[in-house]
């Protein structure tokens, strides 16, 4: 019976989030989910214990967190990811085949630019007279990132690979 | 039945280490120098110690269904601290937005802002990142790259088709081809 509260739990949270995100269209939809997540979720305790009379609570929740977990990740794949947004732009050339001169002039400049404009739309940064600033919120936001960085040791990892990893060009 | 049980209880500190066992092989003397394998490390060494705290107890033991319920949550446990750690993680170390602002942060005054993307990363630049992201495509086995052009892999229209109906799902306008 727990198991199927999570899971009833779950489905819910999976019909709500695409009609939450079409109706109310936030630029970053994480906070959203996590907010629909935790009410659907005191609601389906309180239902589950109510209709099967006993629920183990842990056990439930354990279920319905993790599949939770995994549609957060989802969504920030598909949210921000440069690989997803080259496979995809790939995958809808009809012969599924792109010259990789025009991927990276085309395409991939263009979402580097795409990133620029959300820090400037985000408040990070700042245009002044053609030349991109940051702001003092993206200063305190930078700050908090590099301390994040120092403790996990990350100071000098940026890529997956590394420039000196053999590349496919 | 909102009070965990010993089984419940073990998985959260667990859980709760996965982070920790990072930092400790991230710095110092037990620092390992692979990237990914620090993840890895983290990760068995938080299951090896859920596991060593659940088989040193005594709740396991009883083998009913109260016990097996509950190492099924522990395990679900386990894996959402595991992969809620790797998304913060990765985001922090190659997070691109995330490494334009420290980049941005670290200029003395406003940049020309191609010039910049040229050279972000101090020794790096959206050159070497695209190449990056490329390996990323060709090492998971999503394409392959044929001399100048980058195709679709063998295998690869089912990911595609999933991809797609996850953007739709999520309401994000696809990529074009333009």
């Amino acid at each position: 019976m727990s198991l199927l509260t999570g899971c009833m739990s779950y489905l819910t949270l999976v019909l709500a989030v695409p009609l939450a995100i079409r109706l109310a269209r936030p630029q970053n939809a994480i906070p959203m989910i996590l907010t629909i997540a935790i009410v659907i979720h005191l609601a389906g305790t309180l239902a589950g214990a109510a209709w099967f009379g006993e629920l183990d609570y842990w056990q439930a929740a354990a279920v319905y967190w993790f599949a939770t977990v995994i549609l957060i990740y989802a969504y920030g794949t598909c949210y921000r990811s440069l690989s997803v947004q080259m496979f995809l732009i790939v995958a809808r050339t009809p012969s599924r085949k792109m010259d990789l001169q025009s991927l990276h002039d085309v395409h991939f400049r263009q979402f580097m630019r795409d990133r620029v404009n959300a820090l400037v739309n985000g408040g990070r940064g700042e245009l002044r007279g053609g030349l991109l600033a940051i702001t003092p919120a993206g200063r305190s936001d930078a700050a908090r990132l590099m301390a994040a960085r120092r403790l996990f040791g990350l100071s000098e990892v940026r890529l997956y690979y590394g420039k000196t990893a053999d590349g496919p060009q | 039945m909102v009070i965990p049980s010993q089984i419940i209880a073990a998985s959260f500190v667990a859980g709760v280490s996965v982070p920790l066992f990072l930092i400790i092989v991230s710095r110092g003397r037990f620092r390992v120098s692979d990237f990914r394998n620090r993840f890895r490390y983290a990760s068995l060494l938080a299951i090896g110690l859920w596991l060593a705290i659940v088989l040193t107890g005594s709740e396991v033991w009883r083998l009913d269904a109260k016990a097996v319920g509950d190492m099924l949550a522990g395990v679900l446990i386990i894996f959402s601290a595991i992969l809620t750690t790797l998304i913060v993680w990765l985001l922090v170390a190659t997070g691109v937005s995330v490494n334009l602002l420290v980049s941005l942060a670290a200029k003395p005054g406003p940049v020309e802002i191609d010039s910049w993307l040229a050279d972000y990363g101090g020794g790096f630049g959206v050159d070497d990142l695209f190449r990056d992201r490329l390996n990323l495509l060709c090492s998971t086995g999503a394409a392959v790259i044929d001399r100048s052009a980058v195709s679709l892999a063998q295998g690869s229209r089912i990911p595609a088709a999933i991809l797609g109906a996850a953007m739709l799902y999520f309401n994000f306008q696809k990529p074009t081809t333009r």
